[in-house]
């Protein structure tokens, strides 16, 4: 019998295990639309060819003495199945076969769902387009024709730890732990998640962004904290920052193609100090919160803290139950520092072969300790969605965003999960 | 096409009524389409039932022993005994059952649970050191059954089961020493269960060769 693959687990994705659980999920979901019905059996079939390819996928999470551990599955791939719950739920390491993620579709959408202990949202993307691709060959045999059997020559298998790769020796701590403002209220049901989709033309949107002298980016992030600012704070000061986790991916700026997590999170904070604010001032202001911190230098100093650690040999030493518990007091001391998660996937691309069969994705993150509503940036050709996923049963911060745009002139197009209604 | 002229946005969903401002739209036209999500209604687990249910008998069940045994009481409170089970099947289901654990794990805490159990009553109806003369090797020996099972059973993956032996063997050191101690005074069953434990990690390490090397590699890297 051949010997069973290992591999050590990236340095963010140590956090995962220690902290996830049925209320705090760490799962985030990326979904791809098509132009006609999902067939279960085939994507089942797409999904067992694709999986072998994909090592960062196909593994289990076993703990050592000292550290958990990636080991390769060696079960058939998960069940496809038809969407029958509530998004982003937890993915216990002892059920779904072990498999770290779930394949689910609903009319003609696939949803990839991920444990981010495996990867981050690039590597999200990378299997789901891949599993797209082989879907749309099997049951387009011209275009299995076209294309061949295999993957596509863009894809990246690769899996070093970057972290551990691009880092430098350095002892300032990159994280804050200054409290934040936190967005609080009455609490759907426990398992529910609140979705809600806003689809807008990204044409408009570079034109308004032109206008304030901001990126896409920068302007959305900026809208999410002030529709905050306005509606639980209503334009009052505050001794607490409204901020914003920004996770920043890493690649480009250490030349990386690896599947696994690489990116750290850069916080863009606004400081509600005086009487009122304006909206073109808070744009620039966040603006400029981030624009401080996005470059290789800084991005460098924020993971390079948490490498430090992890190659301390008396902090390696450590048992793992000890380890877990110093892991969840830091976790748990330091996961108020921000309101908000707003990241971005970025723009896909998809082979020109594949676009005409494809319509859309869509991505959004679970909650986690202390922020209760986070939005995720993903666009594909001409359209962006925002999606904005909560586990409050208010959605007077959604209003105040997408209100926010549509004054802007954005014309915005509303899709929600039904859990509103309910 | 479905409009809140309140939000001025356009709503995809199949509804009369502005998801973000619950206003009336206005509706012209042909609809916009979207996929949409299935309506999932949310299940109330059947094992959380299950637990409330025993939680409410199990309430009820203990205070009335416990104001049986003070009104008959004749030197020994059983009643603690029957308090320590029902916590015991207490955690068994909201720990093991409830918790979707990893049946290793379960086996383990299931029997360290059992074990403390046994030393628990052991001292409330006036210790006399069976409970960790023969409970406590008893149970390192039922690890040692269990371990050679799930390695039969499961013989394509036996390695998986060294670190569960190796928790076991140290246990049965930690029997030995509590003899040393003079907390053991009947070593017999003891010595057994080192002898057991060992002889089968041994085992495993020699005839297991290099997968049984690999998974020490795998559970002891630092």
């Amino acid at each position: 019998m051949a010997e069973i693959k290992w591999d050590k687990l990236d340095n963010t994705a140590h956090l995962f295990p220690v902290i996830a659980g049925e209320s705090m999920s760490n799962v985030y979901r990326i979904s791809v639309t098509l132009k006609e019905d999902i067939r279960q059996e085939i994507l089942q079939e797409a999904l067992e060819r694709v999986l072998p390819w994909f090592d960062v996928f196909r593994v289990r999470i076993r703990y050592g003495v000292f550290w958990y551990y990636f080991e390769t599955n060696q079960k058939p791939a998960p069940d496809v199945k038809e969407e029958y719950r509530y998004p982003c739920q937890f993915i216990s390491p002892n059920r779904n076969r072990n498999y770290m993620f779930r394949v689910n579709y609903y009319k003609n959408r696939i949803n990839l769902e991920v444990f981010h202990v495996l990867t981050d949202g690039m590597g999200g993307i990378t299997f789901l387009k891949e599993l797209t691709y082989q879907y749309l060959r099997l049951v387009h045999p011209e275009l299995q024709e076209k294309m061949g059997d295999g993957l596509c020559s863009d894809t990246s298998l690769n899996r070093e730890d970057s972290y551990l790769k691009n880092y430098k020796k350095s002892h300032r701590k990159g994280y804050k732990t200054e409290r934040a403002y936190l967005v609080k209220g009455e609490k759907l049901k426990p398992l529910q998640l609140g979705v809600m989709h806003g689809y807008m033309p990204i044409q408009a949107l570079k034109k308004v962004c032109n206008g304030y002298g901001v990126s896409i980016n920068e302007y959305l992030v900026a809208s999410f904290l002030w529709s905050i600012y306005q509606e639980c704070l209503h334009g009052m000061p505050s001794g607490r920052p409204v901020s914003s986790c920004v996770p920043v991916n890493l690649r480009p700026y250490f030349d990386s193609i690896t599947m696994k997590n690489f990116f750290v999170i850069v916080s863009a904070v606004f400081r509600p100090e005086k009487e009122s604010y304006t909206f073109e001032e808070v744009v620039q202001i966040v603006a400029e919160s981030l624009r401080g911190q996005i470059n290789r230098e800084h991005l460098e100093n924020l993971f390079a803290y948490n490498v430090s650690n992890e190659k301390n040999f008396i902090l390696r030493a450590v048992p793992l139950f000890i380890k877990n518990i110093a892991i969840r007091y830091v976790y748990h001391s330091s996961a108020l520092a921000n309101t908000t998660t707003v990241t971005n996937i970025g723009n896909i691309q998809v082979r020109e072969e594949y676009q005409d069969y494809i319509d859309g994705f869509r991505a959004f993150l679970s909650m986690s300790k202390g922020q209760n509503i986070k939005g995720t940036i993903c666009s594909y050709r001409d359209t962006l969605v925002f999606t904005i996923s909560s586990n409050l049963a208010d959605v007077s911060v959604q209003r105040g965003f997408f209100r926010r745009l549509s004054q802007d002139g954005i014309p915005v197009r509303i899709e929600t999960n039904g859990v509103y209604d309910e | 096409m479905r409009e809140c002229k309140k939000c001025r946005v356009e709503i995809l969903d199949d509804t009369r009524v502005c998801p973000l401002c619950s206003s009336v739209l206005e509706i012209s036209g042909e609809p916009g389409t979207c996929t949409g999500y299935p309506d999932v209604k949310s299940t109330v687990r059947k094992l959380n039932f299950i637990v409330r249910l025993y939680s409410f008998l199990a309430i009820i069940a203990e205070v009335t022993l416990i104001i049986v045994n003070y009104l008959n009481f004749h030197g020994v409170w059983w009643s603690a005994v029957s308090g320590i089970c029902i916590l015991y099947f207490y955690i068994t289901l909201k720990y093991s059952l409830q918790k979707n654990k990893g049946y290793q794990t379960v086996i383990v805490v299931q029997v360290i649970g059992a074990v403390l159990l046994v030393i628990a009553a052991d001292y409330i109806v006036g210790y006399r050191g069976w409970s960790v003369n023969y409970a406590l090797p008893g149970a390192v020996l039922l690890l040692d059954v269990t371990i050679a099972s799930l390695m039969i059973v499961n013989a394509s993956n036996w390695q998986s089961y060294l670190l569960m032996q190796i928790f076991t063997a140290l246990i049965s050191i930690v029997c030995t020493v509590l003899w040393w101690l003079g907390i053991i005074t009947r070593p017999m069953f003891s010595l057994t269960a080192l002898a057991v434990s060992l002889c089968m990690l041994l085992g495993t390490l020699i005839f297991g060769d290099r997968r049984a090397k690999a998974e020490l590699k795998r559970r002891f890297h630092v």
